[in-house]
């Protein structure tokens, strides 16, 4: 189960109202390749995984991909909370800003909001953690981009810290990988339903020799 | 927040940054003994640190995990929440 | 189509550096035959041709040219996994920290053993922390995962 700890993973803050800036980085909180996404994603696949440190990984980094969220929350809220409503206009954020006033919603850079088909859950382990690699990926040249259009020197140290941590994810999930190959190396008993090795096994008529995929 | 509650919260996000990282470490090397000695060590700090914090300024966990204290009121609930704190600089 | 595998260990970039055989005995007798047990599945080509086994200058059909051992891996990069100061480290990065044994530049490959089609990431070896007031970057304890970004630099003029 889930408790909540009253205070951030990292002191993000913010050094001066900026409204358009707000507007990118809302997308790693509800955007495609965001922290909502990642945490969901994760904490969605641990229940089908085989071996307990793969349940362990997953559970933990999707715990802490939620403590993300919670400071990509921050700097927006932080960037938009003393803006007026000409800072408002001139960031383009009229649209949004009638739907939600200054409150955080779960949407991309555009305003698409977050749908459950950004995430999977495939019931392969290796699927998914492969996913999950990816994911990390993603999320890491997304907090590069943000970095790029950042003019924000305590913004920047925040995504930086996040643009490391999905470095080191990234790294917890190739090795959770390598723990996956091994498991499936040893001869454990698995079943694929509709899989009936008998029925594609064929003869090589030249030859004799059994062919089996 | 007042700048001793700030320095004492910051050094809990450091010591508890360190147990996050070890462990995700030690979720994939489960084995590693030196990596779990340091564990136990930060671990113990962390807990050290958190609980003078919460015994000056309230719970830091809920659902009755932080130390509620004897203060005569609910102190889960005060200000400011942790989006509201004003942090500037590194360390 | 039959496989033939090169007697002994012939090694060679793509084939280029192995003379070619005259004719089609000089190619029966450089190469022989290999045991079934050890046959491994063709993909179907397109264009099957048993008759003409002698390859011209610019044959490319795979998998022309002697077998080449696993641990020949041209396509490798020089720079051992897992460990910065390579040769495309941005030059805003501080210094970087000393390379765990078996990383950085010149390392070897990844070794043998990982079969085709598979996602491979070196083990992280444990070398103690560094406190994270002390680290030169925010976003971990663990100086042998500590990048700058980008982290791959884009060719100049993109």
């Amino acid at each position: 189960m889930w408790v909540y700890q009253k205070m951030l993973q990292y002191p993000a803050g913010v050094k001066a109202c900026n409204p358009k800036l707000a507007k990118s980085i809302i997308t790693q909180y509800g955007g495609p390749d965001g922290e909502l996404a990642a945490s969901l994603r994760y904490l969605t696949q641990r229940y089908t995984m085989p071996i307990p440190q793969a349940k362990a990984a997953l559970t933990d980094i999707g715990t802490e991909e939620l403590a993300h969220m919670e400071i990509v929350a921050t700097l927006v809220y932080n960037l938009v909370k003393d803006a007026s409503i000409e800072d408002i206009k001139r960031a383009g954020l009229d649209g949004y800003y009638a739907d939600h006033d200054k409150a955080l919603y779960f949407v991309n850079g555009d305003g698409v909001p977050w749908t459950a088909a950004y995430i999977q859950s495939k019931g392969d382990p290796i699927t998914d953690i492969t996913e999950d690699m990816a994911a990390e990926e993603k999320a890491r040249s997304t907090y590069e981009y943000l970095l790029q259009l950042s003019d924000d020197p305590e913004v920047d140290r925040t995504l930086r810290f996040l643009w490391q941590r999905e470095i080191v994810h990234f790294q917890r999930f190739g090795e959770v990988l390598d723990l996956l190959h091994e498991h499936y190396s040893h001869k454990h008993v698995f079943e694929m339903k509709g899989y009936d090795p008998a029925a594609l096994k064929k003869k090589d008529d030249d030859s004799g020799r059994i062919i089996t995929p | 927040m007042d700048p001793k509650q700030m320095e004492l919260l910051r050094r809990i996000m450091e010591t508890q940054f360190i147990t996050v990282e070890l462990n995700l470490f030690l979720d994939t090397h489960p084995s590693e003994e030196r990596a779990l000695q340091d564990f136990r060590a930060a671990s113990r700090e962390l807990h050290n640190l958190i609980a003078t914090y919460e015994a000056a300024y309230g719970p830091l966990l809920n659902f009755g995990l932080g130390e509620p204290g004897m203060a005569p009121c609910w102190q889960w609930i005060n200000d400011p929440w942790p989006w509201e704190i004003n942090w500037r600089g590194k360390c | 189509m039959r496989r033939y595998l090169p007697k002994g260990n012939r090694r060679g970039v793509l084939g280029f550096n192995t003379p070619r055989p005259e004719s089609q005995a000089d190619l029966e007798e450089e190469f022989e035959e290999e045991t079934p047990d050890s046959l491994q599945e063709d993909p179907p080509c397109p264009e099957e041709d048993d008759k003409n086994l002698a390859p011209s200058a610019t044959a490319t059909r795979w998998p022309w040219g002697p077998k080449r051992d696993p641990s020949d891996r041209p396509g490798c990069p020089d720079r051992g996994p897992g460990c910065p100061g390579g040769p495309n480290w941005p030059p805003w990065c501080p210094g970087n920290p000393p390379c765990p044994p078996g990383t950085g530049p010149g390392a070897p490959c990844p070794p043998r053993g990982i079969p085709l089609a598979t996602a491979w990431v070196p083990w992280q070896v444990y070398n103690g922390y560094v406190h994270p007031c002390e680290m030169a970057g925010p976003g971990t304890i663990f100086p042998e995962l500590l990048r700058c970004p980008p982290l791959y630099q884009k060719p100049p003029g993109t």
